[in-house]
């Protein structure tokens, strides 16, 4: 996981994981990118230029193969480091999400049904980013499954292809991840 | 709980998930526990059993977390330049991508061709954009298609197709508009001020026919109108747009552009039809160069206020007339209120502010235009009830629909429910059926509509002040006078007593003159007229109620013989032509004063002076259109302009044409047209073509038996035949048909004291031609007390009523009397008009009657000569027979 931490404190990506407007750039840049890459079965190919994803991983890529003549080109490796940032991302968004809600002594606001559901969901969420560190130390696996299947949202025939096996052994994997999770998540709720 | 977790270590974790695959794959707790089971601590044990009695499928790991992405990230993140190489060649249904070329809000939009041929031009494709297939995102997008099929319009993009192609993806099918955003076409093109304002009238257009089909942009921005090759605008994305019945919660459309959002749409609130005013304002206000309308001005307390002034320095407005200092910034800053309700409640009223603006009108012209309007349908539509009722439903049922939306749409809604329970109660009663009545006449339907507004206190002032001055216009068009003064009055404390602009009062002044002049009531009818001209200066920007309120009050005064005051009037109204030329009822203000000063002029026998007014008046009406209210008048006043020098005929050739025009206006037995064809036999009689002029009558009274009893045509149809078989010295013929007016006078509302006096002045001449002298005595004494209804004893229509007394005065012997009336008005008379003048040879024809009776013969003979030699002329000899028999008698 090296380079995965490389590419996530590489200085262009720290900087966008800090400004809000450019985190939701990346974000969705990361999806687009995941579902074109698992269609067109290559590296990572067809951004553009003033691509975030373009800066923080096709630079890497290049550096790493010229300076340490390590290669940046497996899938999986792309999508471990794209569902960190996606999931950093959207928990660092859920928490702002929460923090505004709550309020430094400003009277909150009624919330209509929709926004109660985003807030919960938000709730839920970082409950389940801290549940998955639990998770982490029980099974990395299991953790990476949650990472592919819940944060990058690939299908489960997509993360079998991704990860090598049967649609079948993914499904009964996530099942349990859940199972894992959702009791890790009750345990710290 | 936590301690529980963490006291099971990796090894006991990785059994427990052993176990939990081995028990899901089974289904089934083992019935003896085995080995590994028993392995398990209390907590492991715990763990496992918890892991699989979990059930629950309504954790965010359940869900796709698409949802709250959308929720969570802003919103321009969505806006990405990506598209997949593979896109290229895809088909669509007939349609394969060549290209991309741009992003809305959450599409992707392609160039496209057809592949069958059947459609040469490219198009743009759009297509739901990567990652963003959510149930939500689909739905919404299949909306857009729906609203863009009801949409037809061109200055709005045109949906040529759409469809799911194979693979599922639904695609919507564009007209390409190859162009630039509006702001890049106006800086490249340099265009000045006015030229920016007119594409964004052509905007307003657009936006305001989406509003009519029910349609909310949601999202208009320069970047989403272009302007193509032929410098015309085309509307785009209406990929946040919503259907105004469409009652769902608005949180996902969340997706607008700041800086051109409305206040209450960044707050995610529901949008409205105000929602796009303020978009437009605030794209008008950026490709004017003001960049700044986003969220930190519109929502400081005073909104765009500060910020607006200063146009001095900005390049637009170099050279144009129009600064930011005046109505434009009125404009923009109404447009551009925090709150949806106090800006204009609709992109119409918005544009019409704009275009008024860029003409140099003067601005908040709406309310009394709308008046003018209505008051012109009402003018000149028999069929007026009816369609003023159909556009009060039509209007009204369109806010059932807007439901939902605002406390405009509420308003709205409200009057809504009112209007539809008041017109069911109302035709409740009109059902013949239900209630075994005659059918109810438009004349009750109205009193019940009054009665119900007047007493309902569930109406709100709002609704009164929309609905009273319909009710009150129709009343008056019923002739139900009195009944339109009550709602006019009650129209005026509700004026009063709301901030609504005074020029609406000032008009209800009008109005009431008006009601009191139609009924007679001269001097109320002046009051009422001053309140208004009191309440609407002639100074600048001109109104045009003030210029309404001032030729109403010359009419009202020219009735009251004060014509030399009527006449400074019109020209006070005429010293600002220029002004009101600009306005616009402009021509036809100018055309109604020319008129109105050659109507005095003739009165005051000033024909020159008439002829020049009236000459100027028609090159006036020749410019409008749809006038024929004032053409009428017009060619009416030149009709009075012959009559009045004694040319019967030349009136009578006018008249006719007059009667053919009314015809085919009103129809056949309306009671204008009726008046008219009157007019008509009036002057082939005075022209001596009696028996044509019978005709006519008897035409009139044929169609008049239809008109209801109220109307004046009938009575005014029989006492005018009865005149043409007086002239024709058929007396007993002409009784017969003042009796028939005579009974029918009373009958009417309002009373027409005036008429009946005239008919009874009639009788009394032909019960004295018929000798019989005390019938005679007591219609003249009828005629004097009717007309002094109207009228005082110095009025000249008294004075000649008089005079027309003077025969039978003179048989009585009563030289006294004659000479009280006779030697005063010959002298006014002869200073007025001259001694040629028909009405100073009659008097003076009286006046030689006295002195021959009192025995002074030289002054009788040179009189009676002096007459003569008026009627025993070409053209008054045989209209004058009588008269020249009794000068000829006396020499």
């Amino acid at each position: 996981m090296g380079t995965v931490t490389r590419v996530i404190n590489q200085s262009s990506l720290a900087e966008a994981l800090d400004d809000a407007e450019l985190q939701g750039m990346l974000y969705q840049e990361l999806k687009i990118i995941a579902r074109s890459k698992l269609r067109n079965h290559d590296q990572i190919t067809g951004l553009n230029t003033t691509s975030l994803v373009h800066d923080a991983f096709i630079k890497l890529d290049q550096a790493e193969q010229k300076d340490e003549g390590q290669v940046w080109t497996g899938r999986k490796h792309f999508y471990a480091t794209a569902a960190l940032v996606m999931r950093q991302i959207l928990v660092d968004q859920a928490r702002k999400k929460l923090a505004v809600k709550r309020g430094d002594g400003v009277k909150s606001q009624p919330l209509d049904d929709v926004e109660r559901k985003v807030a919960a969901n938000c709730e839920e969420l970082v409950i389940i980013n801290e549940a998955l560190e639990d998770m982490q130390k029980i099974d990395m696996g299991l953790a990476e499954l949650v990472h592919l299947k819940f944060f990058v949202g690939l299908s489960s025939q997509e993360t079998a292809d991704l990860l090598g096996c049967s649609k079948k052994t993914i499904d009964r994997e996530w099942n349990k991840a859940k199972a894992l999770l959702k009791r890790l998540v009750k345990t710290r709720g | 709980m936590v301690e529980r977790v963490n006291k099971i270590d990796q090894t006991e974790w990785q059994l427990i998930l052993s176990l939990f695959d081995e028990i899901s794959e089974s289904g089934s707790w083992p019935e003896h526990e085995g080995e590994s089971i028993r392995q398990l601590s209390q907590a492991g044990l715990f763990e496992l059993k918890s892991m699989l009695k979990i059930q629950s499928t309504d954790s965010l790991l359940d869900q796709s977390l698409d949802g709250l992405v959308e929720a969570l990230l802003p919103d321009h993140a969505q806006g990405l330049n990506e598209m997949p190489e593979d896109m290229l060649g895809t088909h669509f249904g007939p349609w394969e991508i060549s290209s991309a070329i741009a992003q809305g809000g959450m599409g992707q939009v392609y160039l496209a061709k057809r592949t069958d041929g059947q459609y040469e031009k490219e198009v743009a494709l759009k297509l739901l954009k990567a990652g963003q297939y959510t149930q939500e995102t689909q739905k919404r997008f299949e909306e857009e298609m729906q609203t863009l099929a009801r949409l037809e319009h061109p200055f709005i993009a045109r949906m040529i197709d759409g469809g799911v192609n194979e693979d599922g993806i639904t695609y919507m099918v564009l007209e390409r508009v190859d162009g630039k955003p509006i702001d890049q076409f106006a800086s490249e093109k340099k265009l000045n001020l006015r030229q920016r304002l007119e594409l964004i009238l052509d905007v307003c257009e657009a936006v305001e026919y989406a509003h009519q089909n029910l349609v909310i942009h949601g999202d208009i921005k320069p970047d989403n109108i272009l302007v193509n090759l032929d410098g015309h605008i085309k509307l785009l994305d209406f990929g946040i747009s919503r259907s105004l019945v469409d009652t769902r919660d608005t949180f996902n459309l969340s997706r607008f552009t700041p800086g051109y959002a409305a206040p209450e749409q960044r707050k995610g609130q529901a949008i409205t039809t105000a929602s796009d005013v303020y978009s437009l304002a605030a794209s008008a206000m950026s490709l004017m160069g003001f960049h700044e309308v986003g969220c930190e001005h519109a929502n400081k307390k005073h909104g765009a206020g500060n910020w607006l002034n200063g146009s001095q320095n900005n390049p637009i407005f170099k050279g144009s007339s129009i600064t930011m200092q005046g109505e434009l910034k009125a404009i923009m800053l109404k447009a551009l209120k925090v709150k949806a309700k106090n800006r204009y409640s609709s992109v119409s009223d918005f544009k019409r502010e704009l275009e008024a603006c860029l003409q140099g009108k003067f601005v908040d012209s709406y309310s009394t235009s709308r008046w003018y309007r209505g008051k012109k349908t009402l003018q000149n539509n028999a069929m007026a009830f009816t369609v003023a009722a159909l556009g009060f439903v039509g209007t009204l049922s369109f806010a059932l629909y807007a439901n939902h939306h605002s406390d405009l749409a509420r308003q709205e809604t409200e009057k809504a429910q009112w209007t539809s329970d008041f017109l069911t109660r109302i035709f409740d009663q009109a059902d013949p059926v239900k209630n075994q009545v005659a059918p109810i006449t438009a004349n009750d339907m109205v009193q019940l509509a009054s009665d119900q507004i007047l007493n309902d206190s569930g109406v709100s002032d709002e609704l009164k002040m929309e609905a009273l001055p319909l009710l009150r216009d129709i009343q008056e068009k019923l002739g139900q006078f009195s009944a339109a003064e009550t709602l006019n009055s009650e129209l005026m404390v509700l004026l009063k007593s709301t901030n609504r602009p005074v020029t609406e009062l000032a008009e209800a002044h009008v109005i009431a003159g008006l009601n009191k002049s139609a009924q007679d009531q001269i001097e109320a009818s002046k009051e009422a007229l001053q309140a208004a001209i009191d309440l609407s200066p002639l100074d600048y920007p001109i109104q045009p109620v003030a210029i309404d309120a001032r030729l109403s009050m010359a009419n009202t005064l020219k009735r009251l013989n004060e014509l030399s005051e009527a006449n400074a009037l019109v020209d006070q109204v005429l010293s600002k032509s220029p002004s009101i030329q600009n306005l616009e009822q402009g021509n036809y203000f100018l055309a109604k004063a020319h008129v109105i000063k050659s109507s005095v002029a003739i009165l005051q026998n000033d024909f020159e002076r008439a002829k020049l007014d009236l000459e100027q008046s028609k090159k006036f009406v020749a410019s409008l259109d749809d006038e024929f209210d004032l053409s009428a008048y017009v060619l009416g006043t030149e009709s009075e302009w012959y009559y009045a020098q004694g040319d019967s005929l030349g009136a009578a050739k006018i008249d006719e044409q007059l009667a053919v025009m009314y015809e085919k206006q009103y129809g056949k037995a309306h009671s204008y047209t009726l008046d008219r064809l009157a007019r008509w036999a009036v002057a082939l009689s005075s022209s001596g073509q009696m028996d044509e002029a019978i005709t006519v009558y008897k035409r009139v009274i044929e169609q008049a038996k239809n008109l209801p009893v109220f109307m004046h045509n009938l009575p005014a149809a029989y006492l005018n035949l009865g005149t043409a078989h007086y002239r024709k010295g058929e007396y007993d013929l002409a009784i017969e048909h003042y009796l028939k007016a005579q009974a029918i006078w009373p009958n009417l509302n309002p009373r027409m004291a005036y008429y009946e006096a005239s008919t009874a002045i009639r009788m009394a001449q032909t019960y004295f031609e018929l000798g019989d002298l005390s019938e005679s005595e007591q219609s003249f004494a009828a005629a004097f007390k009717f007309l002094l209804e109207v009228v005082d004893d110095q009025h000249p229509v008294f004075k000649t009523f008089q005079l027309r007394q003077v025969p039978l005065l003179l048989v009585q012997e009563k030289f006294d009397q004659v000479d009280a009336i006779v030697t005063p008005l010959y002298q006014t008379y002869l200073d007025q008009f001259g001694q040629t003048s028909k009405k100073t040879a009659m008097v003076a024809l009286r006046l030689a009657q006295l002195k021959a009776n009192k025995g002074y013969r030289d002054e009788a003979v040179e009189l009676a000569k002096q007459s003569m030699a008026v009627f025993d002329t070409e053209e008054n000899r045989q209209r004058h027979q009588k008269e020249i028999k009794e000068a000829q008698s006396l020499l």
